[in-house]
């Protein structure tokens, strides 16, 4: 290998490992915050940021444009696995969105509004196909008229061919899929999901006197999640410890091939 | 130097950088916790002060009707006071404690008032009364859970070693005394 190569792959690896080293901060920030908050219950929440364990109210609702099921939140994603380099694979997304509307969430003592607008959703996959042959026709009609789509027109979901779609089971460890396969998966808060959020209470301004939950101005931290904390803790866990070794991982090794090609390693 | 020298040295900076941001998380998160408590108790206190103010009106409403239960309007009144002498958490607890109690004896002893249980206004601050000792009780759990928290963090490894070199110790917990956990009596003059 070329010493410029090596320069470059420490560059490229060097700068890799420190957005994984920074990912791997926030990660842990957000672990710290999770594990620190108590819970508030609805009926005493004091404005500022808050922990809430509740369940989904709607009265307002969407349709997931895949499954048609009946949501406050949808996610979906359409990646297409391709070629990349000799023998490796990877996916990419050619189309994805999310649509909500406000909701409320329903403790023991009493229920609140959240506002998710900018909020982080951690959801499991709801739903997840597989779609073979060439993106054209009425998939591809179907994918891009979804750019546009408000969650709600039915008419948009009557067009989806679901003769062309295979469901596959997101939960099983292995889904085989070649190159040109597409994968489109869909996550979705269903009413009366269970629901574990931090975000910050503040006054409704559209209502006098009434709270709502939504992202703060001081405080960016809003996530939404269908786990409980001690599950959201086990994956902010896993990530953080994950980034932080691939960090490090990645910029010492960077710096070893770069050693290597100079001969300084034997 | 080196090949092998120079990563051992790299990774030993990282390891050193990583260190050092941990460290500094630690202090981040000690100070956090520290200022939740404070917070906790501040949004208590915020409603010890509510129904604190809401007791005068409720007592001139009930005067007029319960001329014959000095006992009962005594002992609001008296526990008022001692909440406003209160200073440490222990100290406002047990003066919640007290409040609590001679507020279940005033209510109690008002249902045998039909005309009292009647007036708008008594059962207008009963309501608020109410719902203010449910967002108490509520708030004295999260802030017992945020001083669990601290207090925890603060005899864990590594944050003691931290948390003994800023002084911190532990916080009292905001806890009834045996004495006032014990059944009211009711006295009917």
């Amino acid at each position: 290998m070329e010493l410029s190569q090596s320069y470059l792959i420490l560059a490229i690896a060097g700068g890799v490992g420190l957005v994984f080293f920074y990912k791997g901060f926030k990660n842990y920030r957000r672990f710290a915050m999770v594990r620190d908050l108590p819970r508030s219950t609805v009926q005493s929440l004091a404005m500022g940021i808050v922990e809430i364990h509740g369940t989904v109210l709607a009265e307002e609702t969407l349709f997931t444009p895949f499954s048609s099921t009946t949501c406050v939140y949808f996610r979906y994603e359409v990646e297409e696995l391709r070629k990349s380099g000799k023998n490796s694979r990877r996916w990419v997304t050619i189309a994805e969105g999310a649509h909500f509307v406000r909701f409320w969430t329903q403790d023991e003592t009493g229920r609140a509004l959240i506002d998710p607008s900018d909020a982080e959703f951690t959801l499991a996959i709801h739903r997840e196909y597989r779609h073979r042959g060439g993106f054209f026709g009425g998939i591809k009609r179907f994918v891009d008229r979804l750019s546009d789509w408000n969650g709600s027109d039915q008419s948009v979901i009557d067009s989806m061919p679901k003769s062309e779609l295979e469901p596959v089971d997101p939960a099983a460890l292995l889904n085989w899929y070649t190159i040109g396969d597409r994968r489109i998966r869909e996550y979705c808060l269903e009413p009366n999901d269970k629901l574990f959020m931090i975000g910050t209470a503040a006054h409704d301004p559209e209502a006098p006197g009434a709270v709502i939950i939504k992202k703060g101005e001081n405080n960016p931290m809003f996530f939404i999640g269908d786990r409980s904390e001690q599950g959201m803790l086990k994956s902010l866990r896993r990530k953080w410890l994950l980034s932080y070794a691939l960090s490090f991982v990645l910029i010492i090794g960077g710096l070893a091939l770069l050693l290597h090609n100079l001969g300084m390693l034997n | 130097m080196g090949g092998i020298e120079i990563i051992v040295v790299a990774a030993l900076g990282l390891i050193l950088i990583m260190l050092v941001g941990f460290l500094i998380s630690m202090y981040n998160r000690l100070v956090r916790l520290k200022h939740n408590v404070g917070k906790a108790w501040s949004n208590i206190d915020v409603l010890l002060k509510q129904r604190h103010d809401e007791l005068p009106k409720l007592l001139e409403t009930v005067k007029g009707y319960m001329k014959h239960e000095e006992g009962v309007l005594t002992a609001v009144t008296q526990a008022r006071t001692a909440f406003l002498n209160a200073q440490s958490v222990p100290e406002q607890a047990k003066a919640d404690g007290i409040m609590t109690g001679a507020l279940k004896s005033l209510f109690a002893v008002s249902e045998n008032y039909p005309e009292l249980k009647a007036d708008r206004s008594f059962v207008s601050f009963q309501g608020r009364i109410s719902d203010i000792e449910e967002q108490i009780a509520d708030r004295r759990e999260f802030y017992n859970d945020s001083v669990n928290i601290f207090n925890i963090r603060i005899e864990q490894i590594p944050d003691v070693f931290l948390a003994r070199i800023l002084g911190y110790t532990a916080r009292d917990l905001f806890e009834a005394a045996d004495s006032d956990k014990a059944d009211v009596q009711i006295s009917f003059d």
